[in-house]
């Protein structure tokens, strides 16, 4: 598994009467209550930050071509809709950069592209 | 291209407002902007703290994309280089929680943090260790070229917060 796009999340409550269960359990975190601190990942496609659940066994989907994990969102995407298809974000900004700066009309397509794909990944969740 | 700190002091009249509806002035805590089509800027880090007095006040506050981007005058939000040696931007991003012109509206399909906090004690804090955990915030545009972070449901109350970003 790759070992980047860490990072790590801590949600106090320990002086406080916390998260309701469902709340907490929505924002991916373990209990509403008391102090909670979990490594979490960025998804190489869409940007979000996913707490990694120290419960979780079912396997997390990765990227083959930019190596990077993947919110279940971005995987439910590529597998039904892109299947082969890389939507790495680091990869839209290098092409976004080496752009001419007078090149709008290049720099908008990639973005309507890159739009399209956040929509598409909206419809799941 | 060093990080930048986008402070928001303790905001009182922080207000629940559903995805894709205008984000009253003050009622929410932060937003940044890019200053051109092309500019990029990674988020490193996302503090909230409850500021809540009295009450149990747990909040929905999700870190994300909008849909409709702000414009005109900003204001509510003090934004400062984390080091005091930064040379300024040519182009900064526009940090803000009020708008003169256009009210911002939080996207409903591009959330990319959830700081659920309780206002009365609580407090989150989310860290990247290094540029490829960072969430991207792309162009000027609708819908990656925006960030806010506000809050979308719960019994509101007073928060304070931080958003450490870094334009490349």
């Amino acid at each position: 598994m790759p070992k980047q796009n860490q990072g790590y999340l801590v949600l106090d409550h320990s002086y406080s009467p916390g998260l309701p269960d469902a709340q907490a359990r929505r924002a991916g975190v373990d209990a509403g209550e008391g102090f909670f601190e979990a490594d979490t990942f960025t998804c190489g496609h869409c940007s979000a930050v996913v707490v990694k659940h120290p419960l979780r066994v079912r396997e997390r989907e990765t990227c083959w071509k930019c190596d990077r994990w993947l919110c279940d969102l971005c995987a439910t995407v590529r597998k039904l809709h892109e299947p082969g298809v890389c939507r790495n974000m680091d990869a839209l900004v290098d092409r976004l950069q080496s752009l001419d700066p007078s090149d709008t009309v290049n720099a908008a397509r990639l973005l309507a592209d890159h739009q399209h794909f956040m929509t598409l990944r909206g419809t799941y969740g | 291209m060093a990080k930048r700190i986008a402070f928001t002091p303790t905001t009182s009249g922080i207000a629940a407002t559903a995805d894709t509806t205008n984000l009253v002035d003050s009622t929410y805590l932060a937003l940044l902007r890019g200053a051109s089509t092309t500019q990029v800027t990674r988020v490193w880090e996302v503090v909230v703290s409850g500021q809540v007095s009295a009450a149990s006040s747990p909040m929905e506050l999700p870190l994300s994309y909008d849909s409709t981007v702000s414009s005109g005058t900003a204001g509510g939000v003090t934004d400062n280089a984390v080091d005091p040696a930064t040379a300024a931007l040519g182009a900064p991003v526009v940090t803000g929680n009020t708008f003169a012109t256009t009210k911002p509206q939080r996207s409903a399909t591009g959330k990319l943090l959830d700081c659920s906090i309780n206002g009365y004690g609580g407090k989150f804090k989310w860290t990247a260790y290094d540029m490829s955990f960072c969430p991207t915030m792309l162009g000027n545009a609708a819908s990656t070229g925006e960030l806010s972070l506000s809050c979308r449901a719960g019994t509101v109350g007073a928060l304070s917060s931080h958003i450490i970003y870094e334009t490349q």
